[in-house]
């Protein structure tokens, strides 16, 4: 055990002292700032910049005010009585934003026209959109012989206000759709980015071991299984310290900086939400780390680590796949077995966890298997270790590898 | 006292040690020679209880050796390696606190050592700066910075200049001296002539002779003589009373066939070349190995 920690020491020594190590501590917390609030700023705030001008071709002559009135409503300007051409030319100069093209009998219109010079700024089409059809449904109304004030005060529409309803029946105010999302999302890029460095800081470690012939003397000294067990304790605190400095801060920012200043920020961004990051954390660490550094042990060189690696990295990008879909629907059978299997189980629970609140039975359930599998894993892992640190000079194939677990 | 006896071990296609006996006895240097794949590393990662005999036993003072053992021993690789980012303090200091709890005494002995050697700029150095012959003195010290018992030296001078040969010699046969076990690997046999006591020759994975170094002299016989000359010796090697002739650069050391006399030689000689020493001498370990080694390695490579 004694020896255990000391190569736990100083494989967290050599770790903190790397410089890549102090920038990811440093950055990480702008990286999760900016995954977690930029773009909910950039949603509510990106609207469409005042004065912006549209050029409008065949604006019916009896709505020309009305039309007029409305784009100014949505910070539009109408621009309207020069050809075709000469609005291209304009649009190619940034003088308009985009061309509006309308049909002759506007009122019956299928369809209506919008050029722009991306084809993508959804904003002002839909806008547009909802102005044209707007009053268009309105002109039909008045000409069927309806009073437009009437037809106005009866065709309103109502907005729709969603908020997230907590277990103990209280609405959780602010907990928008836009607010979860992009927890949820930073958080499990954050796991999904940091047990993907450790676990390949661990391989790497472990075939520099062998590369370096370092392992000779490490080996005259401690056990197989000692050695492996120091670098994923070591590396494993380097993990916990820089988690440690990033919730630091992110309890920093929403107890006291964004009070402060008045900052939008999540509040799915609370200390018991990071309380089960760092859970996740370290059972994904365990298992991930445990199984590189096998596959570190057996591997030739980095290149054949990273041949060997693929399927590990394939688990570790699946749940970020259906990451967007387990967000929206968290109850789908498949959202459910992948927040039990193990090796996708900490990244898609957590997002479970972040969205819906599920039974505490069901995350210790998850849990529970996470903590089997780690055991099984490790178990497995220092097998292979034992065979793989001592053997060298051949490019072992997975089977291979995995067949040493019998000896 | 380390005890081997009788250890084999064999992996999937080779019989890397075939039942192997020595005896290593305290404040002795005794040498593991052999060539290349011989099963000198095999042994000794044997003896380090990194890999288990499959047959025999070691026996460190007496007794079985066990995981603790590890920490009474020092070994120096023949591949060696250290962390390339690490100050070389740091890296010895760590190395030693693998083995030893006493940090102070790590302390004392890195300094000491890193003095002798002429180190003492470089400790706050990273490993990395270091030269080829500065890291391996560096790895020689990692290997005794915990004053261990028993010593491995696994082909301790390859790539060291003639001075700091010298050093390491020295300073090997003062651990002997201060009673540490050495055990010396090498397929240099003039560096294991000028250390060890005793030696053990290995051949694909089998003992080929053993015993003091004045024994295996013994056991070849006092028919060897090294003549120093001007003049052209091609004709040497065709005299009759010669079996086997090796031509060094100034001089060729000579294995007379049974039977013949020293004098007979000498007369065949000294009319056609101007001689300028004519002894009769043990034959070098060097000549031993290849007699005993490279005469069975050419009969298997036909």
């Amino acid at each position: 055990m004694n020896k255990i920690f000391k190569i736990a020491k100083q494989e967290l020594k050599m770790t903190a002292a790397n410089k890549a190590f102090v920038i990811i501590t440093l950055l990480g917390p702008f990286i999760i700032l900016a995954l977690a609030v930029v773009p909910s700023l950039l949603i509510d705030k990106t609207g469409i910049a005042e004065g912006t001008k549209i050029g409008v071709i065949g604006v019916p002559e009896d709505l020309e005010e009305a039309m007029t009135v409305a784009f100014q409503e949505n910070n539009l300007e109408l621009v309207s009585g020069i050809s075709i051409e000469q609005m291209k030319t304009l649009l190619f100069e940034d003088a308009l934003q985009g061309i509006l093209v309308l049909p002759s009998d506007f009122l019956q219109a299928e369809n209506y026209l919008y050029y722009s010079k991306t084809g993508t700024d959804m904003m002002i089409s839909e806008t547009l959109s909802g102005i044209l059809n707007h009053l268009a449904v309105t002109t039909r109304l008045e000409k069927a012989g309806f009073n437009p004030q009437e037809v106005t005060k009866l065709s309103f529409k109502a907005g729709m206000v969603v908020r997230k309803l907590g277990k103990t029946g209280e609405e959780e105010a602010g907990q928008g759709f836009s607010d979860i999302f992009f927890t949820s999302f930073s958080f499990v890029m954050l796991i999904y980015m940091t047990v993907l460095l450790y676990g390949q800081m661990i391989g790497r470690s472990v075939v520099t071991e062998k590369t370096s012939k370092t392992v000779e003397i490490m080996l005259s000294s401690v056990t197989p299984k000692q050695m492996m067990f120091g670098k994923i304790l070591g590396l494993g605190s380097a993990g916990l310290l820089q988690y440690a400095s990033w919730i630091l801060l992110a309890l920093v920012l929403v107890k006291i900086v964004g009070p402060v200043l008045n900052l939008p920020l999540p509040k799915a961004l609370n200390p018991g939400n990071l309380l089960y990051l760092v859970l996740f954390f370290i059972c994904a660490y365990f298992l991930y780390s445990s199984a590189y550094a096998a596959l570190g042990a057996a591997s030739e060189d980095e290149q054949h680590l990273g041949q060997l690696a693929m399927p590990l990295i394939i688990f570790l990008i699946i749940p970020l796949m259906t990451l967007t879909s387990v967000i929206m629907n968290p109850k789908t059978p498949f959202a459910q077995v992948l927040s039990y299997f193990p090796l996708t189980s900490p990244i898609i629970m957590l997002a479970r966890v972040l969205v819906e609140e599920p039974p505490l039975w069901q995350i210790l359930l998850s849990f529970f298997i996470l903590i089997l599998s780690i055991l099984l894993m490790v178990y497995l892992a220092a097998k292979i270790f034992r065979v793989g640190i001592l053997l060298s000079g051949k490019r072992f194939k997975l089977q291979e590898i995995i067949k040493w677990i019998r000896y | 006292m380390l005890d081997v006896k009788r250890v084999s071990k064999g992996f999937t296609n080779v019989q890397a040690v075939d039942s192997i006996s020595f005896t290593a006895q305290k404040g002795e240097i005794f040498g593991l020679i052999g060539p290349n794949g011989a099963g000198k590393s095999t042994t000794i990662r044997m003896i380090m209880n990194i890999i288990a005999p499959d047959t025999g036993e070691i026996l460190f003072d007496g007794n079985p050796i066990c995981e603790k053992d590890k920490d009474r021993i020092g070994y120096l690789p023949e591949e060696r390696g250290m962390y390339k980012k690490v100050k070389v303090k740091e890296i010895l200091t760590y190395f030693g606190s693998l083995k030893s709890d006493n940090k102070k005494g790590i302390q004392e002995k890195v300094d000491y050592w890193l003095k002798r050697f002429d180190l003492e700029d470089w400790k706050n150095r990273k490993v990395q700066e270091l030269s080829k012959g500065m890291s391996q003195k560096v790895q020689f010290i990692a290997s005794v910075a915990h004053d261990p018992q028993f010593i491995f030296f696994d082909e301790p001078f390859s790539g060291l200049d003639p001075v700091s040969s010298d050093l390491l010699r020295d300073s090997i046969l003062k651990l002997g001296r201060e009673g540490k076990t050495i055990l010396f690997s090498t397929h240099i046999m003039e560096q294991a002539e000028k250390i060890c006591n005793r030696i053990l020759l290995l051949n694909k994975g089998k003992e080929v002779l053993s015993g003091s170094l004045e024994e295996v002299k013994d056991k070849y016989g006092k028919r060897t003589i090294v003549v120093e000359f001007d003049g052209k010796g091609d004709f040497i090697n065709t005299l009759p009373m010669v079996k086997h002739c090796i031509t060094y650069p100034r001089y060729v050391e000579i294995e007379l066939k049974e039977g013949s006399a020293p004098d007979h030689l000498l007369s065949a000689l000294v009319n056609k070349v101007s001689i300028r020493r004519f002894e009769i001498v043990s034959p070098s370990l060097h000549k031993i190995f290849i007699d005993t080694i490279g005469g069975k390695k050419e009969s298997r490579d036909e």
